[in-house]
């Protein structure tokens, strides 16, 4: 995890369905009825590579892929489609984002295990690892999004095994949380700058009327 | 000439049939413009289907005989008024002829076959096909259709389609926007019904699964994304509005939209295109990219797709529903407040129309969602609207509010039944028939309207502890968390998780009012009334008190009162005068329940069909009309 992790709620929905670091070509094509041809998984693919090295997440052109999947039956690339998936639980920047659930639906809009078994080919022994990872991406991300946080890591630690322990030591979390923006650790407690959702105050909201509002009205007294 | 023959034929086009065909056809309108596209059909049919046609001539010709004079008058006015592109006379038939005719004479059964007709209409190939999707529609709509209708209704609109956008200049063809609406819509609607019809594996026979394995790509999901989005590159619609919006002067648009984008049929076909776009995006389970369809489109009252009243609350259910499946409740909420005040102000109007019923049954769904929606996101809403929703599903709305496990099957058997029927573009193996039994057996499980169910409710179960959460805070303004936790007889970090679901409970991305933009675009929002922050074991919690709103309340009765006045002001006074003076406008201010709202409404010169009947109780006559056009009298 990079240490310029930003942990504060993006504030629209912009870099949400039109990221900045999204190239031309890919905006292009996953907005033109080109996105259909099947030609284009590869290229596509290609991005999703790169998304995941870099630490980006680009929902709109992942979900191209899955529609590209969910079209073209024979285009049964299970890792990708697991890529995608995990990518979209991991890089949620909130718990009510619904990026995971959206990918999920695509990705499950298949056909039953017997007909993905039947057309496989004999020489392929390879298991159907979607319906294997699904179940257990489901479940953790629940647990994300009941804020279960506790049995999350038991979840995935489960899964993981070793290498994804806890942190090492204490100055090792103190590292990890210090590098993250606006965060600081004092004594026992971990002391998280304002960030709008943590600074709430009571308000009142008053009425607020529109001249546009009122038009009929006076239209109406002036004749 | 054909504006002229029915120059008042749109008083009531019915009465003013032609008597014979022969002299109402005006020389040279039958050298339309499109007739080579005829001669290229004609051409392609005989070859085809040449001895067919002479073996069934007989029975044919026959068969015409049979047909009731009514029709065949209609079918010649209404080819004439097609050649023609008299717009009024088309609509006049398509609304009202065509289903005056239907409930006189196939209310139960099909309407002739195209072929029995062709010799009425000189062999119009483009006349026949119209006339051929007015009558799938009408077998879709009142009788079972069966497998062939099925595979006609398709070829039949592809013809149509092809012709349109495969010609080698713009169709000079002219129909009404309902009409073309209507189109597309149903072009839609068939696609749905044949996918869940071929889903269902049981109920064919084995001469039905020879049909489906030989022909997969009828009503494949491929060729009807392929129909909308050739219409949509087509009539460069998108690059239309986009230039609208940016301002540009007609003549600039004109030129963006190229020889076909300029003409009406294929603007409107565009357009609407882009409407059920978003629809079938929906179905097949991409809510981002149904609404990405619509990013030229702008959501506002002036819109095209607000001149056709089963257009507009289509858009809005659909636009709400996928606001509602990125969890984006306020704005699903505003998408359907917007339909359903529409609606219920339009309702008066429509009630005739065939499509009333399949339009109010969609703002049905649209109450149902707007409970789901406004529990998991509480914020103020239209005061009527809620009320009605509390009407119709008050008592769900209250189990939801609980929360807790026993809300969950509410929430499931509500978004079931309002939901559209989710469909998948994969069809069943017809094609290797030793598959199929394992197939059925296998995807029930897949049902793809459970599976979002099951997809949107596993949301719904995460913030289930929300309500209980909220209600307990409410009621202090600083409570310790060991106090709370001990309050709510449950464990602190448990409480503390809790707090976090609510938490995020309370957010969600909302698009600004007149920001314009792509739909998607949005702003980090807090819903509901309630939050809280937490420093070290304090819990603080912050409310946000509105203000109880006065001024729409006002406004929409002093508007109300200024039209009281208006009506009383162009009412006759009570007394005595010579009969036919009196007589002006308020002759529809009888039509009762709706009250003075409607009458005074339509008087002020809004709705055509309230100005007709207006003007034919005038013409009824005087004393009638001036008693009951009389606001005193009631």
């Amino acid at each position: 995890m990079p240490s310029t992790t930003s942990v504060a709620p993006p504030k629209n929905a912009q870099e949400w369905h039109n990221p900045s670091f999204r190239p031309e070509e890919i905006n292009a094509l996953i907005l033109g009825v080109d996105r259909y041809n099947p030609s284009n998984v590869g290229f596509l693919e290609e991005y999703l590579q790169t998304q995941i090295e870099n630490g980006q997440h680009d929902l709109f052109a992942n979900l191209a892929i899955l529609k590209l999947h969910q079209f073209n039956l024979n285009m049964t690339n299970q890792h990708v489609v697991i890529d995608i998936l995990l990518l979209a639980l991991t890089s949620a920047p909130t718990i009510d984002s619904q990026d995971f659930n959206l990918a999920l639906a695509l990705a499950l809009d298949r056909p039953p295990a017997s007909i993905i078994q039947a057309n496989r080919d004999d020489d392929d022994d390879e298991e159907d690892e979607v319906a294997l990872v699904v179940p257990y991406l489901k479940k953790c991300w629940s647990l994300l999004r009941e804020c279960r946080f506790r049995e999350f890591w038991q979840c995935w630690k489960q899964e993981e095994g070793e290498g994804a322990d806890d942190f090492a030591s204490a100055d090792e979390a103190k590292a990890f949380v210090e590098g993250v923006n606006g965060w600081q650790v004092s004594g026992e407690n971990v002391a998280i700058e304002g960030n709008g959702d943590n600074d709430v105050k009571s308000s009142v909201i008053k009425e607020h009327v529109e001249l546009k509002q009122l038009s009929k009205i006076i239209g109406a007294a002036a004749v | 000439m054909a504006q002229q023959y029915y120059a008042d034929a749109t008083a009531d086009p019915e009465s003013l049939l032609p008597e014979t065909m022969e002299s109402a056809a005006p020389a040279g309108v039958a050298t339309g413009d499109y007739e080579q596209y005829i001669d290229d059909h004609t051409a392609g049919d005989a070859n085809n289907n040449e001895d067919y046609i002479k073996e069934m001539e007989e029975e044919r010709q026959q068969a015409l005989a049979a047909v009731p004079e009514d029709v065949k008058k209609f079918i010649g006015a209404f080819h004439q008024a097609i050649l023609g592109n008299d717009s009024a006379q088309i609509s006049a038939m398509y609304e009202g002829g065509w289903n005056r005719l239907t409930q006189q004479y196939y209310a139960e059964s099909e309407w002739p076959e195209a072929e029995l007709l062709a010799p009425l209409v000189g062999g119009d190939q483009v006349f026949l096909t119209l006339y051929r999707e007015l009558y799938f529609r009408h077998v879709y709509a009142k009788l079972e259709p069966n497998v062939d209708d099925r595979f006609q209704s398709y070829e039949n609109i592809c013809e149509l389609f092809n012709l349109l956008l495969n010609s080698e200049e713009p169709v000079a063809l002219d129909l009404p926007i309902q009409w073309l609406w209507d189109m597309l819509d149903e072009f839609v609607y068939q696609f749905q019904s044949f996918t869940a019809w071929r889903a269902d594996i049981a109920s064919k026979s084995s001469e039905e699964q020879q049909l489906l394995a030989d022909n997969p790509q009828i009503w494949s999901c491929y060729s009807v994304l392929n129909v909308l989005y050739s219409l949509v590159q087509r009539s460069a619609i998108n690059e239309q509005l986009a230039a609208e919006h940016a301002g540009s002067s007609a003549e600039e648009v004109a030129q963006i939209a190229g020889p076909y984008g300029s003409k009406p049929l294929y603007r409107n076909l565009g357009y609407f295109s882009l409407i059920c776009l978003l629809r079938v995006h929906l179905l097949i389970g991409d809510p981002t990219l149904a609404l990405q369809t619509l990013s030229n489109v702008h959501l506002s009252s002036e819109a095209l797709f607000t001149k056709i009243t089963a257009c507009h609350v289509s858009t809005y259910y659909h636009v709400g529903f996928a606001y509602m499946s990125l969890g984006r409740f306020p704005d699903a909420v505003k998408a359907f407040v917007g339909a359903l005040i529409y609606f219920n102000r339009m309702k008066s109007f429509h009630t005739r129309s065939y499509q009333y019923g399949s339009i109010s049954r969609q703002c049905d769904r649209m109450y149902a969602l707007l409970a789901i929606c406004t529990t998991l996101a509480p914020g103020p809403v239209d005061e009527g609207t809620m009320s009605a929703m509390r009407e119709k599903y008050g008592e769900q709305l209250l189990t939801m509010q609980r929360g807790g496990e026993d809300a969950l099957p509410v929430y499931r058997e509500l978004y079931l039944s309002a939901a559209p029927k989710f469909l998948s573009p994969i069809a069943p193996p017809y094609e290797t028939p030793d598959q199929l039994s394992a197939y059925a057996s296998e995807s029930e499980a897949l049902d793809p309207h459970t599976r979002h169910a099951d997809l949107f409710l596993s949301g719904v179960h995460a913030s289930l502890s929300a309500p209980t959460m909220r209600s307990f805070l409410k009621l202090y303004t600083t409570i310790d968390a060991k106090k709370l936790a001990s309050f709510m007889d449950e464990d602190e970090d448990d409480v503390l998780e809790k707090m976090m679901v609510l938490k995020s409970a309370n957010r969600t991305f909302g698009s600004r009012e007149g920001a314009g933009g792509s739909l998607l675009d949005g702003e980090r929002m807090v819903v509901g009334n309630l939050d809280f922050t937490i420093n070290g074991d304090a819990v603080s919690v912050a409310e946000t008190t509105t203000n109880k709103r006065y001024a729409g309340y006002f406004i929409r009765n002093a508007e109300h009162a200024q039209r009281v006045l208006e009506t009383i002001r162009a009412a006759p006074l009570p007394i005595t005068r010579p009969a036919g003076q009196s007589v002006t406008t308020q002759g529809d201010a009888k039509s009762g329940a709706a009250g003075q709202r409607t009458a005074a409404g339509g008087a002020r010169g809004g709705a055509p069909v309230t100005g007709a009947r207006a003007g034919q109780t005038a013409k009824a006559g005087g004393a009638a009309g001036r008693t009951s056009g009389n606001p005193w009298a009631r």
